[in-house]
């Protein structure tokens, strides 16, 4: 799997959960560490990434008894992009998945 | 690794970003720290879920084409402009071509690269850095467009290893061979789309070359593990070195404990003995004195002269004794001073 790849997967990721509401950096971390092997601070980049590349925008929330947290939320543009990431994921797991189970034969 | 260690390394890593995006970038990364206290986990912990403070740094700087600096200090030269800057103290002769960046580069490979070169004058080196940006890779003229030519893969197997040398070389500057050593082909695209989005006219070339010297892929690849060993080593020196120390003090401790009672205690008898021994003489000589008062002999004359010499002998061993245990009050006084100086600093490093 090259980083590229990985990367493109780990945005998809984030945006997925992001649809399903705001979160912050921690949340998110530690959700996606349990999907895949991944050190917390990987997830950092990537939402930096997604903020530029305005897919992302962030808010300051209070927290009980804290500072504020950063809280990461999807726009339209991210949604779109999100949508268009499922697809082509969809398209290959299930082209894979079917090269897999033909035992090696595309068919 | 605690909190501060980490932030500190890796806003060290970040160098190369705005003052600005930094303190965002750490800001976050505080946050983690605070919400996994909250959580119950302990700093070395968040620390070791988060990864290597370089690992991370160089995912920040993998978008922006810049470098975490690959030494353990920083070093501000680390720059996009970089892999630029290199082509300006080039000699006149090779100034036209976009390869003259490329160094390591045999005449042959550039007489294969640059038969399409348009010959031209020496002062179109810097022009061409500067034009070359806005101009399609396939104008393999121009010396920055020959470097998009790689980025973009046309097919010149010939001198693909060399331009791939040239491109790894800048990869490993950028921070890309860290983070894909076994796949570089496909970095090209990569450094090819930052070289676009990068503004030509901002470098200063400056002449400097940090770095270029490494050419081949091996080299940089191997040059960069090395970097981010001894960045990982960083941690160690100072934890072997702490409990170096503290054994040490410990061992020199529990020696100066046994010494300290047999010395002190030595001191106190042999002073007791001495004056005990000088009041028994010079009681024993007085009683003597007073024996020969009152019945005056010459043996009792011998006897009780004998008796003031024995009590004059005690009280010059009492005199040596009481010198030399002065001095080894002194040195025990020293080796005590230090102890509790040792003691205070293991106590105080709270390792003890």
């Amino acid at each position: 799997m090259t980083i590229q790849f990985k990367k493109g997967v780990l945005e998809m990721c984030v945006l997925s959960m992001l649809q399903n509401g705001d979160r912050y950096g921690y949340d998110v971390a530690c959700d996606l560490s349990k999907i895949m092997e991944i050190s917390d601070g990987s997830v950092y980049p990537v939402l930096r990434r997604l903020k530029e590349d305005g897919y992302v925008t962030s808010y300051l929330e209070e927290s009980p008894g804290g500072p504020p947290r950063k809280y990461y939320v999807i726009t339209q543009q991210g949604c779109d992009y999100m949508n268009a990431l499922k697809s082509e994921w969809t398209q290959l797991t299930s082209n894979i998945n079917t090269l897999l189970d033909n035992g090696g034969q595309p068919t | 690794m605690t909190r501060k260690e980490f932030l500190t390394a890796l806003d060290q890593y970040l160098v190369t970003m705005s003052a600005s995006e930094k303190a965002d970038i750490i800001s976050d990364y505080e946050e983690h720290f605070r919400v996994g206290l909250e959580n119950g986990k302990t700093e070395s912990e968040i620390a070791a879920s988060l990864g290597s403070p370089y690992d991370v740094a160089n995912q920040f700087l993998d978008g922006t084409r810049k470098t975490a600096p690959v030494a353990s200090t920083p070093h501000p030269a680390a720059t996009v402009s970089q892999g630029y800057t290199t082509a300006q103290p080039r000699p006149a002769a090779t100034t036209s071509q976009g390869y003259t960046t490329a160094q390591p580069r045999p005449a042959t490979a550039t007489s294969q690269d640059y038969a399409t070169a348009q010959p031209r004058p020496v002062t179109a080196a810097s022009q061409g850095y500067t034009t070359a940006q806005p101009r399609p890779a396939a104008a393999p003229s121009q010396g920055y467009a020959n470097q998009q030519g790689y980025a973009t893969q046309q097919p010149r197997p010939s001198v693909s290893s060399q331009g791939y040398a040239t491109q790894q070389g800048y990869a490993a500057q950028s921070g890309y061979a860290t983070q894909q050593p076994s796949a570089p082909q496909q970095n090209y695209a990569n450094p090819y789309a930052a070289h676009a989005e990068t503004p030509y006219t901002e470098p200063s070339y400056g002449g400097q070359q940090p770095g270029y010297p490494r050419s081949a892929s091996s080299q940089s690849s191997a040059y960069v593990d090395y970097d981010r060993a001894a960045e990982e080593r960083r941690y160690e020196p100072k934890k072997q070195s702490e409990s170096k120390f503290n054994s040490t003090g410990l061992i020199m401790l529990i020696v100066l404990c046994v010494l300290l009672i047999p010395t002190v205690g030595g001191i106190i008898v042999s002073l007791m003995m001495s004056l005990y021994g000088a009041v028994l003489g010079f009681a024993t000589a007085g009683g003597s004195l007073i024996a020969v008062g009152t019945a005056f002999s010459a043996e009792s004359l011998w006897i009780c002269l004998g008796l003031i010499f024995i009590g004059i002998s005690f009280l010059a061993l009492t005199g040596l004794l009481i010198m030399a245990s002065v001095e080894a009050t002194k040195l025990v006084v020293k080796l005590v001073k230090y102890c509790i100086k040792e003691g205070k600093k293991l106590v105080t490093e709270g390792s003890f």
